[in-house]
């Protein structure tokens, strides 16, 4: 399996995004993925995406549609609550096989 | 991870203050007062709190983590506080949802990856109701530092 590529995203890059790059990293490779994790504000989504080119985006604050065109993306709040978080993990890891 | 030290002045056992803005401008004050952030932090992390919501939905007890931009910062701090009463926040990722919060962690960071550890375990303490518990019940600021410096340790 190819090595898939997370953006995590929160307001300003430095506590939330960190935390979730961390768990989103450790949860997947629990569950067989390997995963390359990418950090990033919400005003650099735009611009990150068209360099890193994610396959999905982990986000604990909003993110438009329009800044990540096409690009699924999930909801990250349980890896900082550790509330639903092996199903938000069992989700993100179903849809990146689905891409194999 | 080194050793962190949280320091009494700003710990605030049963904060009671005006709406979230005067939970988040009492805490700001006495982390400036204290020397750990500069003047425009407490304008920055009110402003940042409307943008980007930071309260979080626990089992039992809601919790908020307010932060902002590292050059706000000076040297890293977190500050503590219980509330007497519970106030509502906007929750992380959809500010227009409230939660009633009785714990806040106001994170004053300035560089995410030194301080990944020190995050990571205090997310660890947040996820764990009966820790929570302790530090909601508490009604000492000694007690309250020494209670999260040994959950710390715990997670190490």
């Amino acid at each position: 399996m190819r090595k898939f590529k997370v953006l995590t995203v929160c307001g300003t890059g430095i506590a939330t995004s960190t935390v979730a790059a961390e768990k989103t990293k450790e949860m997947l490779k629990a569950r067989g993925i390997d995963v390359e994790v990418i950090e990033a504000k919400a005003s650099e989504v735009a611009s990150k995406v068209q360099v890193f080119n994610p396959d999905v985006i982990v986000h604990t604050t909003p993110v438009s549609e329009s800044a990540a065109p096409g690009i699924k993306k999930f909801r990250g709040l349980q890896f900082l609550t550790g509330i639903g978080m092996d199903k938000l993990a069992d989700e993100i890891a179903a849809y990146l096989k689905n891409l194999e | 991870m080194t050793k962190f030290f949280f320091d009494e002045r700003v710990v605030h056992i049963g904060l009671s203050a005006v709406e979230d803005i005067g939970v988040l401008k009492k805490m700001a004050d006495a982390l400036q007062h204290a020397g750990y952030v500069k003047d425009s932090f407490s304008q920055a992390i009110i402003q940042r709190e409307k943008i980007f919501a930071t309260g979080l939905p626990l089992e039992v007890y809601g919790v908020a983590i307010p932060h902002t931009d590292p050059h706000h910062v000076e040297v890293e701090m977190i500050s503590i506080a219980t509330l007497k009463e519970p106030i509502s926040f906007g929750v992380m990722g959809n500010p227009e949802e409230k939660i009633a919060v009785n714990i806040v962690f106001m994170l004053a960071m300035k560089d995410s990856s030194a301080q990944l550890e020190l995050l990571a375990t205090l997310m660890c303490i947040i996820q764990d109701t009966s820790i929570l518990k302790k530090i909601y019940e508490t009604q000492n600021p000694r007690e309250l530092m020494a209670l999260l410096s040994t959950s710390m340790d715990k997670f190490i």
